[in-house]
């Protein structure tokens, strides 16, 4: 519908534009780029002023323009096989509930060998939020839990799944994972005052390794498990985990290791007992890589102490923002009250459910943004409103 | 007799040398004697009234009228006499009579009701005993009680409370804020004989919160006031004060309950409020001449405590049986009261259906108790020996409790099922099972005592000596805690199936002199009391160190009476009294035998995809968590008072202290643990066919600190304050008494032991270590509220019509926290080493974590404001026969809005609560 509008709009320019140059040598071509938006980004952000460009494969020559405030740019060119390249930054305002975020992202969008010739000639070039940066994402977050049959909880299939969204090889040993202090359902983070240089976590877990000897390729995934086994054997409405990567298994008569299946190193945790992620999705989760030195390291200089209105001391670690692979922050329509997050890591927060029973048994994951040479690329804009699919069934493992 | 039994148990050279004295020094006189005799009339109807008791007090005799109502005291020296009578049902009543010869006097009683001008609906002061308060019959029916928790209100220093009847319902007495150990010390007596509470267990698993037991059970932990109606209760004295020392094995005070003995008409009571319905039926009938009076009474009382929850609710029955005789010997009286109680309470707590998927959610909570009493008390005209009293009583209670679900559990759960200490393998849970438990608890006790009484007079003074022995027996004879270990209720249990009957039986003995010895000097008396009591628990192994060791209690009592004079036309008498006393509190039978923990350390946990390759090995270790030094409780009581009476005015107040440094309480203690902690990832699972030897694993040997709770007499309860109260007359014009009554309390709770705090969380991939000790406890704190109650009650005798209005108002309350500076003292290390904390620890990475911190103003004092309440009580008789009552609580308050240390204002809300009865008496 959009791009008729467009379209129509453009005809009288055309019709110009075609009756002036008849007499050049080389055989030029009419040209009308037109390109559509996001979704996501609503109706009431226009495309007006993304620049546009266009390069000639064969001469290398560039023309650059900008679309108007229909999304359309017209250009007479020598005919030939083009890439064309539209970006630019536009601001606009996502949702949750009731909760609204505005944002400043790259919008982009890429034509390849696109041939050109004739008197009139068309592209429509779909738009997407550029990923703001590259590496390891959070691909799929299982906080929720399943219910047995018999409409009893049952938490110990949770998930978390890791994605290479790089066109390398990562290793991923070294990489912790955080869950935040603070519950974005209360009134007030008490870490505050740093958020905007650490994310306070109080669980670590990490993959053991020097760094070079849990290799991912791109467009791969790891899961991190609680426990890696097939739950469905156990309750129908779990999820089988057999072929999780690693476990977090915590030393205590509440929990089982499964022998195959390698364990993080539960380097802290504010609690000797078992952790389980948020059972309403309510917390924060962060995947980080220390590289200035050891966690040895890292467990001696990053401890943070806060004294509870109850008289105890509680013992958390901060995280700095710039180590911070990848950040997700979580809450629900009903509950969310503040962050845990810097607004920088996730301007938004994205739902499992809204604290009822309909977040049992989904997860969070990802959207895909584009595909390169069938390789998936996750969107990451650090706006997990947008970047994610919310309350939708787990897919642990699979890239599509 | 006495004597003699006091030496073969070798108490104490100087009780038995104190009462030969008393007795030696009793004198004798001998005069001219007279007859005094007449009859006991009902004065609206002329009728004769049996079975009432005439206390002739200047003699020191007891008599029953006979079945025409008539009485003889013989032999009666010429002489100023005052003849109190006492009769269920009709108000009790002094006359004055000279006795120069041969004297007939009838005595004219009047029915306890409105019409009358002299009604009562506060608790008072006992003159004879300062520091008990006497609450009667018609102040407990103004109240319109569900249960005795209701009447507390009636004690200065309390205010109406709205009693959450699902709960095990505690007493508190002179102290702001509650704690356990004025619970446990409390003792209750029915009709002179003390409730037994003391024989419940518990087992390990109660710790366990699915079994829905909070605030539900009560063990070790004195008199749940629940189990108690009002309906059969003739009055009440509640001994805030020193007790006598015919009162034992109590640290607090005593509640002394005389139920109705006597023939009453049959009476309907019907109530209804917010949360409560009850109704109750008594009657007390003579069963013909000389053939003595049976009372009989049922009451069921339901409970919902939140009317739009009726899955949660409380039921109690209680249905007694109780027969009177009295005879007379010449001018000795005899007594005999035997009776029998069945209670029975139902604590249900249903899941939801819906929240619970139409699943089998069962809970059920019991308690039936079945209680006999027999008391004969012989009141001798004799000049030494003026009464002898044998009692009995024994309490059987059966508490059960079952719980049936369906578990489903949240992933896979390893459940240790060994009863024996040593390694072996376990087993992992199905995902979903039927689990069952049962609590069985039948606690039983048995009181048995002699009590006598000696008296004697000379010139200017008069002595009474009080002697006797008590013997109370508690056992449990219940199955206790019954599961399949292998399918716990609630994943992973810790606890084991835990035997009651196991346990033996447990003896306290005591013995008990008192003296009371009245002077008059001039116009003024002096009455003193002193007194001892000596009591000890047997039947304990030898391992425990208070098996068969002496506990004195030294109390006394003094009444300084000053001259009456006349000031303004008003008559005035002042009187100064004192008491000081030690009260011991022996262990009850779960503070002794508490059951042995369990830990099972997992060495091994091997769980593979495949079932048939999972293996669970487990090393379990039973420690024996007894405090095999545990002591008696023991509170020291100080108390100074004066009583005012200007015409009919009477104003008392009382200034107190009370010390108890070593209060029984449940502390946390730790034990080292070594184990092998095998590493499931050194042996995969391709290639086995049945679960790996443990050989095959890579190991390393741990030690780790486990915790246990332990009785220990670690608690520090300080209490003083202040109480008043100021009665007025009856102002006639507006037929209205005025009484004040309040208190102003300040007590500190605090932790006299050092206290063991772990610290839990993990850090560089290993738990925390070390344990630290605290020379105070944490939640060390002085709480202070001052409360004062302002009733007006109108009296309408025409209209038969009461109507009372009470201001109750706490004027504030503070709480505030004891300073500590966060230092351990010492801590333990993951081998139990014990080791000095010193300032250098404060620097080291993982040993400063031991300190406690604390927010800047954990330490500030927390002021609530002003709560001001209004109740209002209605009482309007309709004939003889019926009557209605009203009442309104909390119609107006004034809560204002608060500030708290932290900075955040805090708002209270108050709802009415009302509630109406009917009665109906045939």
């Amino acid at each position: 519908m959009k791009q008729i509008k467009i379209i129509l709009a453009m005809m009288p320019f055309i019709f110009f534009a075609s009756c002036s140059d008849d007499d050049d040598k080389v055989a030029m071509t009419e040209f009308l780029v037109s390109v559509v938006m996001p979704d996501v980004m609503g109706d009431s952000v226009t495309p007006e002023g993304l620049s546009v460009e266009l390069t000639n494969m064969g001469n290398g020559r560039e023309t650059i323009g900008e679309v108007d405030d229909t999304g359309s740019y017209t250009v007479t060119i020598e005919e030939g096989v083009y890439e064309i390249v539209v970006s630019g930054e536009k601001s606009y305002t996502s949702q949750i509930g009731e909760d609204q975020f505005e944002q400043t992202v790259t919008v982009t969008g890429l034509a390849e060998n696109i041939s050109i010739s004739g008197n009139w000639d068309e592209k429509e070039i779909a738009l997407f939020i550029a990923p703001s940066n590259q590496g390891w994402v959070f691909k799929e977050l299982y906080v929720t839990g399943s219910q047995t049959p018999e409409g009893r909880m049952y938490y110990k299939d949770k998930y978390f799944e890791i994605y290479n969204n790089t066109n390398e090889v990562l290793y991923a040993d070294g990489i912790s994972i955080g869950e935040s202090d603070h519950t974005t359902s209360s009134d007030i983070n008490p870490w505050a005052d740093i958020i905007d240089d650490y994310f306070v976590t109080h669980v670590v877990y990490t993959i053991p390794g020097d760094g070079t000897e849990v290799p991912v390729n791109p467009g791969e995934s790891l899961i991190i498990a609680d426990i890696g086994i097939d739950h469905t054997q156990d309750n129908p409405n779990a999820i089988d985990l057999s072929f999780a990567d690693f476990e977090w298994y915590d030393d205590h008569p509440l929990d089982v290791d499964v022998p195959d299946v390698p364990n993080m190193i539960k380097y802290f945790s504010s609690s000797a007992s078992i952790w389980t992620p948020h059972n309403r999705g309510f917390k924060s989760y962060v995947i980080f890589r220390y590289d200035e030195g050891s966690m040895e390291e890292y467990m001696d200089n990053y401890m943070v102490e806060r004294v509870a209105p109850s008289g105890s001391t509680l013992i958390r670690y901060k995280v700095p923002n710039s180590i911070i692979l990848d950040a997700v922050e979580m809450g629900t329509p009903s509950d969310f009250s503040s962050k845990a997050l810097s607004p920088a890591l996730d301007l938004s927060y994205i739902n499992c459910g809204d604290g009822d029973e309909s977040r049992f048994g989904k997860v969070v994951r990802r959207r895909v943004q584009s595909r390169e040479n069938g390789r998936v690329i996750y969107q990451d804009t650090n706006n997990s409103a947008v970047d994610f699919h919310s309350t939708v069934e787990p897919q642990p493992g699979v890239i599509e | 007799m006495f004597v003699k039994t006091i030496k073969i148990e070798s108490v104490n050279k100087n009780l038995s040398v104190f009462i030969l004295m008393l007795i030696i020094s009793t004198t004798l006189f001998a005069n001219e004697t007279f007859t005094l005799e007449g009859e006991v009339v009902d004065v609206e109807t002329g009728e004769p009234i049996p079975y009432v008791t005439i206390y002739l007090k200047e003699a020191d005799v007891w008599q029953f009228t006979n079945q025409f109502g008539l009485y003889t005291f013989k032999n009666i020296e010429k002489g100023k006499y005052t003849i109190v009578t006492h009769c269920l049902g009709y108000n009790q009543h002094s006359f004055k009579i000279d006795v120069n010869n041969n004297s007939h006097k009838t005595l004219e009683l009047y029915k306890q009701n409105l019409e009358l001008q002299e009604v009562v609906v506060t608790a008072t002061e006992k003159a004879s005993q300062p520091g008990t308060s006497v609450i009667n019959q018609q102040a407990m029916q103004h109240i319109q009680p569900s249960g005795f928790g209701d009447l507390l209100e009636l004690l200065p220093g309390h205010r109406w409370q709205d009693i959450n009847m699902s709960q095990v319902n505690s007493i508190s007495l002179r102290q702001a804020g509650s704690d356990e150990n004025t619970t446990f010390g409390t003792s209750f007596y029915v009709d002179g004989m003390p409730v037994g509470v003391d024989g419940g267990l518990e087992g390990g698993i109660l710790r366990s919160g699915d079994l829905k037991l909070s605030g539900r059970l009560n063990v070790g932990s004195g008199v749940d006031m629940r189990e108690i109606p009002t309906d059969d209760i003739e009055s009440i004295e509640v001994i805030r004060g020193v007790p006598s020392v015919r009162h034992g094995n109590l640290s607090t005070g005593a509640v002394v309950i005389n139920r109705k003995w006597g023939t009453t008409p049959l009476t309907v009571r019907v109530k209804s409020d917010l949360k409560t319905k009850l109704a109750s039926i008594n009657k007390g009938v003579r069963l013909g001449d000389n053939r003595g009076v049976l009372n009989v009474g049922t009451e069921v009382v339901s409970f919902v405590n939140d009317p739009r929850n009726p899955l949660e609710s409380y039921l109690r029955n209680k249905t007694s049986l109780k027969y009177s005789n009295s005879y007379n010997f010449g001018n000795s009286s005899l007594r005999l009261n035997t009776g029998i109680d069945y209670l029975i309470t139902i604590d249900e707590d249903k899941e939801d259906p819906e929240l619970n998927y139409g699943l089998k959610d069962y809970y059920r909570s019991n308690l039936s108790k079945l209680s006999y009493s027999l008391s004969s008390s012989y009141n001798s005209a004799g000049n030494i020996l003026k009464s002898l009293t044998f009692s009995f009583r024994a309490d059987y209670s059966k508490n059960s409790l079952k719980r049936e679900r369906l578990v489903a559990l949240t992933g896979p759960v390893p459940q240790p099922t060994s009863i024996e200490p040593g390694k072996r393998d376990g087993e992992y849970l199905p995902s979903r099972y039927k689990a069952r438990f049962e609590r069985d608890d039948q606690p039983f006790s048995l009181f048995s005592s002699i009590h006598f009484s000696l008296s004697g007079r000379g010139d200017h003074f008069q002595h009474r000596f009080n002697g006797g022995a008590d013997w109370r027996y508690i056992k449990n004879f219940g199955k206790g805690d019954i599961y399949d270990i292998s399918r716990p209720i609630y994943a992973p249990s810790r606890g084991r199936p835990y035997d009651f009957s196991s346990v033996p039986g447990l003896h306290n003995i005591s013995f008990f002199g008192e003296e009371e010895l009245s002077w008059s000097i001039g116009n003024s008396t002096l009455k003193v009391t002193p007194g001892v009591r000596v009591s000890m628990l047997s039947g304990l192994s030898a391992d425990y160190d208070i098996k068969n060791k002496m506990f004195t209690d030294f109390r006394g009592h003094i009444i300084y009476s000053f001259p009456q004079f006349n000031f303004l036309g008003n008559n005035i008498k002042v009187s100064l009294n004192g008491a000081i006393g030690e009260m011991t509190r022996m262990p009850a039978l779960s503070h002794l035998y508490p059951q042995e923990n369990y830990y099972d350390i997992i060495e091994l946990n091997y769980y593979a995809q495949d079932p048939e390759l999972r293996r669970l090995y487990v090393n379990t270790q039973i420690k024996d968590i007894t405090n095999y030094n545990l002591q008696p409780a023991k509170n020291f009581k100080k108390e100074v008072g004066i009583d005012i009476e200007v015409g009919k005015t009477r104003f008392l107040a009382t200034i107190f202290n009370e010390e108890m440094t070593n209060g029984i309480m449940s502390a946390s203690r730790y034990i080292p643990f070594t184990y092998k902690s095998y590493d499931p990832s050194s042996v995969p699972t391709h290639g086995l066919s049945a679960p790996p030897d443990l050989d095959m694993f890579e190991y390393e040997e741990r030690s780790r600190l486990y915790s246990y709770s332990q009785y220990i007499n670690g608690s520090d309860l300080n209490k003083k304050g202040v109480e008043y109260q100021l009665i007025s007359p009856r102002i006639e014009r507006l037929q209205t008494r005025i009484s004040i009554s309040g208190a102003w309390f300040k007590t500190r709770y605090h932790i006299s032991q050092p206290e063991y705090t772990s610290r839990s969380f993990i850090y560089k991939g290993k738990e925390y270590p070390y344990v630290g000790v605290f020379e105070r406890g944490r939640d060390s704190e002085e709480r202070e509220l001052h409360n004062t109650n302002i009733q007006f009650d109108t009296h309408l005798p025409s209209h038969r019509l009461l109507f009372t209005i009470s201001v109750q108002s706490t004027w504030y309350e503070k709480s505030r926290r004891l300073v500590d500076d966060g230092t351990p003292t010492a801590y333990l290390d993951n081998y139990g080493n014990y080791h000095k904390y010193s300032s250098s620890h404060q620097e080291d990475p993982m040993l400063r974590l031991l300190m406690r911190s604390y927010t800047s103003y954990y330490f500030d004092t927390n002021r609530r404001a002003i709560d001001v309440g209004v109740n209002l009580k209605l009482k309007k008789e309709i004939g003889d026969n019926m009557s209605f009552s009203f009442f309104v609580n909390r119609i107006m308050n004034y809560l204002p809005d608060y500030t708290t240390p932290s900075g955040t204002v805090q708002s209270r809300r108050a709802t009415p609560y009302f509630g109406m009865e009917f009665t109906l008496s045939i």
